[in-house]
C-alpha cells in the first residue's frame, strides 16, 4: 500500500509518465544501449564539479597524510622528515590512553545514535502537527544548540558543576539532596557528555526528519483513517516505513559524527576525570599533531579511517537490507 | 538553463568581488612593512605598536594573532611554518624553540645589543647549544591567592611556610565553617609539586626532570614521594574528588565569589579579583620542610624571535622592534597592556601591592621551575596532559601515587 | 483546497466514538501538545538563556551568580563590543564567505545528487561509495596538507581561500540531497525528460522546487556551520581586516583573564543574523514539496 507514491496531490505528472513509459518499451534494444551510455555521460557530467572539489580538497590532502604517517614528520618542513616505515603504527598500539579513548568513543557513538533517533523522530512528528506556538517551538529546538561549543561548554560546566553552587546541585540542594559529583565521577561524566550531545543535536535531526515528513503523500493517512487506523497504527504502518530512508541518513551522520567527536568532550571535561571521556580524535590531536609528532598523528588518523570505513559499511548494508524488506 | 547560467554568473561575480576585497590592502608608500605574529589580542598590543610606529615613522607593523589558548597558538605557528607563511617577527613558545631552530626559522640573536638587557634565567631558557634564539622580556610565577577574611576566621593572616602547616590551616578553616578551603583546577592538579622538585633540583647538577628526560631516572623513582605528599589533601579531607571536574574558570569564580579560601593563581588574576571586591592577597606556595628555599612553578614567558629568512630593511626593522620591546618604554607598555611582569636588567617594574610577596620570593630570585622544560620536546604537552589525567585518578582514589608515576613512565616511553 | 493545505493535514483524527466530537478532541490534543512541547523547548533553551542574560552583567556579577537576572542591568558590554571591535568589517567578511560558500556548496552538491539519481549504474554506485569516504576522514590530519596547498596557490589569508575550503561541505549537501531525491517519485523526472526538456532545465525547473524542503534544511545547516566556523579562519586568516565574526568573538577573550560577559555579548551579536535567517527559512522547510511539484 505504501509503494504506490502518487495519486491526488502529486498525481498529474506521473500519470502522464506511466502512459509514456509503455511506449518506451517499444524502442529498439540498440537505441537503448546508446541511450544508456549517453545517460551515463550526462550523469557523470553533473557529478564532475563535486568530484573535482572532493579530490582536490579532501582526497589529495588525505593521501599526503598517509605519506606523512610513514615518516617522522614534525609538522614544520617536510624536507627534514625521514622515512620510518610502520614505526608510527606500532607506537599507536602501545598507548593505553588510546584504548580508553576507543572505548568511550564507541559508547558515545552508539548511545547518541540510539537516543537521538529515538527522540528526534517522535519530536518531528509532533512538530509537524498543528498546535499553538508550533513555529516558536520549532525554532527553539533547532536554535538552542547553535552557539559555538566553546560558549555552551562553559555554560554546561556551570550547570553540571560538582560543587554545591552548580545549577543542578543548587536545585537538588533545595530539595534536600546533597551535591552530585556530575563531572567529577567517571560514570556520571560519561552520562553528562552524552546527555549534552543528545541535547545539542536532537533539534537538527528533528528538522531533518521534518523535511522528509513533507514527502509523505497525505492521502496515505487519509486512506488509513478511512480504514479506521488509530494514530499509533498510522505512525507504525505509514510514518515509520516512509521514514526509513531519512533514518538511514540521520543514523549515518550520527555514526560518522560520533566517531569523530572532539569538541564537546574536550571543552566540557578535557577527557577526564582520568581518561573517562577521552576520545580517539583527542588522541590524534594531543599525542600526535599537538605534540609536533605529525607522523604519529597521521598514522592514528589512517587507522581510525579504516575502522570507520568498516563500521559505516556495516551500517549501510543493514540499512539497505531493511529498506529492501520494506519496499 | 538560462537562469542557471545567470545565477552561476552572479555567484562567480560575488566570488570575484570577495577575492578583490581580500586583495584590497597592499603595502603603501615606501614604508617597510613588518609582519608580527603574536599570542595575544590586537587591542592589547595596539598601544605598544602605536608607540613603536610613532618612534619609527618609516616602519609599519602588520599585526596578526590567533585564538588566546596557548596550544592553539603553537598549532597555528606550526601550520604557518609548514606552508612557508611565517611572519617576520613572532612569539616563540619555549616548548617549540628546539623545533624552530631545527627548521631554521629562528634567527640567532646572541650578538644583538639589546640582548644585554635580558635577565640570565630568561636568556638560559632561550639558549640552544650556546646560542640565544629568542628575546624573552617577561616571566611568570604561580602563587597562592588567599581570601584574608576567610583566613582570619581560623586565626591566620598569611600562608604558612610548610606543607603540613598548610594542611593544618585548611583543616582549621574547615572547622571554622569554610566549606571549600582549597581547590585546584582539574588541569592544574598538583602544580605546586613543581616548586618542591625545583628546590630539590637546585641542589643537583642536573634538574630532576632533565634526568627523567635523559633516561637517568624515572617518574616512579623521582616523583612518587611528591605525589604522595600532595595526596595528603584528600586523606585530610580538605580537598575532595570534585576537583577532577572543575575547570580553571570555575575555581576562579568560587574565589571571586568569596566562597573559596585559597587557590593556585598568578599575576594575571589580579584585576579579576580586584573587580570582584574581595579582601585578598597573593602568598607563598608552602615547601615540604622548614628552611627549604621557596620555589614555585614558573618560567620565562615566550620570547620574541626574528624569522631567519628575512634580510635588508626588513631585518633592520625587526631588530629595532625588538630593541623597542626591551627598552624601558616598551617594557612599561608590555606590563601595563599585556599584564606580564618584566624580568630584565634595565627596568624595575612597579608590582601591584597584593603581589609583592611572590614577586620578591620567586621572580626577583629566579627561583621558579617548570617540569616540562626537562622533558623531550616532542610530546611535552601530551605528557603534561597525562600528569593531570593521572592525578585526577589519584584524586578519585582509583589509583595510588605510585601507580600514577609508573603510568607516566609508560606514557613517556610511547612518546619518545 | 491547495495542495499545500492538503499536505499539512497529515493527521485526521480517528473516528469519533467516545462522545466528544472530532474537532473538540483535536482542540484538546492541540492544547496539550502546545503546553508539553513548549515547556520542553523552554527547558532545553536554558543554556541559551544563560548566554543572553549574562550579556547584561559585568564579570563580577556573573561570577557571583551566572544564572540569575542581572542585579545591575548594563548595556556596557554591547557598547564596548560595538565601539572597540571592527564588527562591521567582520560582518561583511563573514557575509561574503557564507553567502558565496554556501551557494556553491549547495549547487555543487545538488547537481551531483541529480546526476546520481538520473542513472543508476555501476559507475555511479562506485562514485557514490567513493564520495562517502569523506565522512570518515578525520579532518585534523588534513590540516597541514590543506594549508600547504592553499599556500602554494596564494590563497592563504584571503576570503577566497576560506570559501575554497568550505566547498568540501558540498559532499555533505550531496549526501543529504541524493537520499532525499531517491525517495521522490522518479516518474516526475521521466515525464519532463520525455517532454523534451534538457537535463539542466529539468534540474532547474523541476528538481530544485521538488527538493525544496531538504534544500532549505541543507542551506540552513551549512549557513550555521560556515557562519560559526572558528578553526579554519583562525589558522588561515592573519590580517585583521579579513577576520570573520567568530574570530572577533574569540579574540575578545584575552590570553589569561577571560571576560566571559563580553565573550557572550559578541557571541550573541554574531548570532543575531543567523537567527533572523533561520526564522526566515523555517517556513520553507515545511512548506515545500507539493506546491512545487504542481508548479513544475
Amino acid at each position: 500500500m505504501i509503494s504506490a507514491p502518487a495519486s491526488s496531490a502529486a498525481g498529474a505528472a506521473p500519470a502522464r509518465a506511466i502512459g509514456l513509459d509503455r511506449n518506451l518499451e517499444a524502442i529498439h534494444a540498440k537505441d537503448r544501449k546508446r541511450r544508456n551510455l549517453m545517460e551515463n555521460l550526462t550523469s557523470v557530467r553533473f557529478l564532475l564539479p563535486l568530484l573535482a572539489v572532493y579530490i582536490v580538497i579532501v582526497l589529495i590532502p588525505f593521501l599526503q597524510s598517509i605519506v606523512f604517517s610513514l615518516t617522522d614528520y614534525d609538522g614544520y618542513d617536510f624536507a627534514n622528515a625521514k622515512f620510518v616505515g610502520i614505526a608510527n603504527y606500532q607506537a599507536i598500539f602501545q598507548d593505553q590512553t588510546l584504548l580508553a579513548g576507543l572505548g568511550f568513543t564507541l559508547l558515545y557513538t552508539i548511545a547518541t545514535t540510539v537516543l537521538i533517533t529515538a527522540i528526534a523522530l517522535p519530536l518531528a512528528v509532533t512538530l509537524n502537527r498543528k498546535f499553538f506556538g508550533r513555529n516558536f517551538a520549532r525554532s527553539l529546538f533547532f536554535f538552542f544548540s547553535v552557539p559555538s561549543m566553546a560558549v555552551l561548554g562553559l555554560v554546561w560546566q556551570y550547570i553540571f558543576s560538582p560543587l554545591g553552587t552548580g545549577a543542578v546541585n543548587t536545585v537538588l540542594g533545595k530539595l534536600g539532596i546533597s551535591p552530585v559529583p556530575w563531572l567529577s565521577d567517571p560514570t556520571l561524566a560519561k552520562f553528562c557528555v552524552i546527555f549534552i550531545a543528545v541535547w545539542a543535536q536532537v533539534g537538527w535531526h528533528a528538522t531533518l526528519y521534518l523535511a522528509y515528513l513533507q514527502a509523505i503523500p497525505a492521502d496515505l493517512y487519509e486512506q488509513a483513517s478511512v480504514d479506521g487506523a488509530t494514530r499509533g497504527q498510522q505512525f507504525v504502518h505509514i510514518t515509520l516505513p516512509q521514514m526509513v530512508p531519512a533514518m538511514g541518513v540521520s543514523i549515518f551522520m550520527l555514526l560518522t559524527g560520533g566517531l569523530k567527536v572532539y569538541d564537546l568532550p574536550f571543552t566540557l571535561t578535557t577527557g577526564g576525570p582520568g581518561n573517562a571521556t577521552y576520545t580517539v580524535t583527542q588522541s590524534i590531536i594531543v599525542t600526535g599533531i599537538g605534540s609536533g609528532r605529525y607522523g604519529v598523528g597521521s598514522a592514528l588518523g589512517v587507522m581510525f579511517f579504516l575502522c570507520c570505513v568498516i563500521l559505516v559499511a556495516l551500517q549501510q548494508i543493514v540499512t539497505s537490507l531493511i529498506e529492501k524488506r520494506l519496499s | 538553463m538560462k537562469s542557471l547560467k545567470s545565477l552561476i554568473g552572479a555567484g562567480v561575480a560575488v566570488a570575484m568581488i570577495a577575492s578583490l576585497a581580500a586583495c584590497g590592502s597592499s603595502s603603501a608608500s615606501g614604508k617597510t612593512e613588518l609582519s608580527f605574529f603574536a599570542n595575544n589580542t590586537q587591542d592589547l598590543y595596539q598601544p605598544i605598536i602605536d608607540a613603536f610606529e610613532k618612534k619609527n615613522p618609516d616602519i609599519k607593523i602588520k599585526f596578526s594573532t590567533t585564538n588566546g589558548a596557548q596550544a592553539g597558538y603553537q598549532q597555528t605557528l606550526q601550520t604557518r611554518i609548514s606552508g612557508g607563511q611565517l611572519a617576520d617577527v613572532y612569539v616563540a613558545p619555549p616548548e617549540q624553540l628546539n623545533d624552530l631552530v631545527k627548521n631554521g626559522v629562528a634567527k640567532d640573536l646572541t650578538d644583538e645589543s639589546f640582548m644585554d638587557r635580558i635577565g640570565d634565567t630568561n636568556k638560559a631558557q632561550s639558549t640552544i647549544d650556546g646560542k640565544v634564539y629568542s628575546m624573552s622580556v617577561t616571566a611568570w610565577t604561580n602563587a597562592y591567592a588567599y581570601n584574608k577574611d576567610l583566613l582570619a576566621k581560623a586565626g591566620y593572616d598569611t600562608i604558612p611556610e610548610t606543607w603540613d602547616e598548610f594542611i593544618d590551616m585548611l583543616k582549621a578553616l574547615k572547622d571554622a565553617g569554610v566549606d571549600k578551603p582549597y581547590l585546584e583546577p582539574k588541569a592544574g592538579l598538583g602544580a605546586l609539586v613543581e616548586g618542591w622538585i625545583g628546590y630539590d633540583s637546585s641542589k643537583q647538577s642536573k634538574s630532576i626532570d632533565q634526568q627523567i628526560g635523559d633516561g637517568d631516572s624515572t617518574f616512579a623513582k623521582s616523583y612518587t614521594k611528591y605525589y604522595k605528599e600532595w595526596a595528603k589533601l584528600f586523606g585530610a579531607g580538605v580537598m575532595g574528588s570534585e576537583v577532577t571536574g572543575l575547570a580553571d574558570d570555575q575555581v576562579r569564580s568560587e574565589f571571586a565569589a568569596g566562597r573559596l579560601a585559597v587557590m593556585p593563581s598568578g599575576y594575571w588574576d589580579v584585576n579579576t579579583f580586584k573587580n570582584a571586591g574581595i579582601n585578598f592577597a597573593f602568598g607563598r606556595m608552602p615547601m615540604l620542610h622548614k628552611g627549604d628555599t621557596p620555589f614555585a612553578p614558573g618560567s620565562a614567558d615566550s620570547g620574541y624571535a626574528i624569522n631567519a629568512k628575512i634580510d635588508g630593511k626588513k631585518l633592520e626593522a625587526a631588530e629595532s622592534f625588538l630593541d623597542f620591546l626591551s627598552s624601558e618604554e616598551g617594557l612599561k607598555l608590555i606590563q601595563d597592556n599585556l599584564g606580564l611582569i618584566p624580568a630584565t636588567k634595565n627596568y624595575t617594574p612597579d608590582i601591584d601591592a597584593t603581589f609583592t610577596e611572590p614577586y620578591d620570593l620567586y621572580l626577583k630570585t629566579g627561583n621558579v621551575y617548570l617540569n616540562t622544560l626537562g622533558w623531550p620536546t616532542s610530546g611535552r604537552s601530551a605528557l603534561r596532559a597525562e600528569t593531570f589525567a593521572q592525578l585526577q585518578q589519584v584524586a578519585l582514589g582509583s589509583i595510588t601515587p605510585a601507580q600514577a608515576t609508573a603510568n607516566l613512565d609508560t606514557k613517556l616511553k610511547t612518546l619518545s | 483546497m491547495t495542495a499545500q493545505q492538503t499536505m499539512q493535514q497529515t493527521s485526521p483524527a480517528a473516528p469519533a466514538s467516545h462522545g466528544l466530537s472530532m474537532s473538540q478532541r483535536e482542540r484538546i490534543r492541540s492544547a496539550i501538545r502546545s503546553v508539553v512541547v513548549i515547556a520542553i523547548a523552554l527547558i532545553c533553551a536554558v543554556p541559551l538563556y544563560v548566554v543572553v542574560v549574562n550579556t547584561f552583567k559585568n564579570s563580577g556579577d556573573m561570577a557571583a551568580d551566572p544564572f540569575g537576572l542581572p542585579t545591575h542591568f548594563t548595556l556596557e558590554n554591547y557598547a564596548y563590543a560595538l565601539e572597540n571591535l571592527p564588527v562591521v568589517q567582520a560582518t561583511i567578511n563573514t557575509l561574503i564567505v557564507t553567502v558565496v560558500g554556501v551557494f556553491f556548496m549547495v549547487i555543487i552538491g545538488a547537481l551531483a545528487a541529480y546526476g546520481m539519481v538520473q542513472k543508476r549504474s555501476r559507475l555511479t554506485a562506485g562514485i557514490g561509495a567513493f564520495l562517502m569516504l569523506s565522512f570518515v576522514i578525520p579532518g585534523q590530519t588534513l590540516l597541514i596538507p590543506q594549508y600547504k596547498m592553499e599556500a602554494q596557490f596564494g590563497l592563504v589569508d584571503t576570503l577566497l581561500g576560506l570559501i575554497v575550503l568550505y566547498l568540501a561541505g558540498a559532499t555533505f549537501c550531496y549526501f543529504l540531497i541524493v537520499q532525499y531525491m531517491r525517495g521522490l517519485p522518479q516518474e516526475l523526472f521521466e515525464a519532463a525528460r520525455l517532454d523534451g526538456a534538457g537535463p539542466f532545465r529539468i534540474f532547474w525547473q523541476i528538481v530544485l522546487p521538488l527538493i525544496r524542503p531538504i534544500l532549505v534544511t541543507v542551506v540552513v545547516f551549512e549557513t550555521m556551520w560556515t557562519w560559526n566556523d572558528f578553526m579554519t579562519p583562525n589558522i588561515y586568516i592573519s590580517s585583521t581586516e579579513k577576520q570573520t565574526l567568530v574570530l572577533q568573538v574569540f579574540n575578545a577573550m584575552g590570553q589569561f583573564s577571560t571576560n566571559w560577559p563580553l565573550f557572550m555579548t559578541i557571541t550573541t551579536i554574531a548570532l543575531i543574523p543567523v537567527f533572523l535567517f533561520f526564522i526566515f527559512c523555517q517556513k520553507w522547510i515545511v512548506a515545500g514539496l507539493v506546491a512545487g511539484s504542481v508548479k513544475g
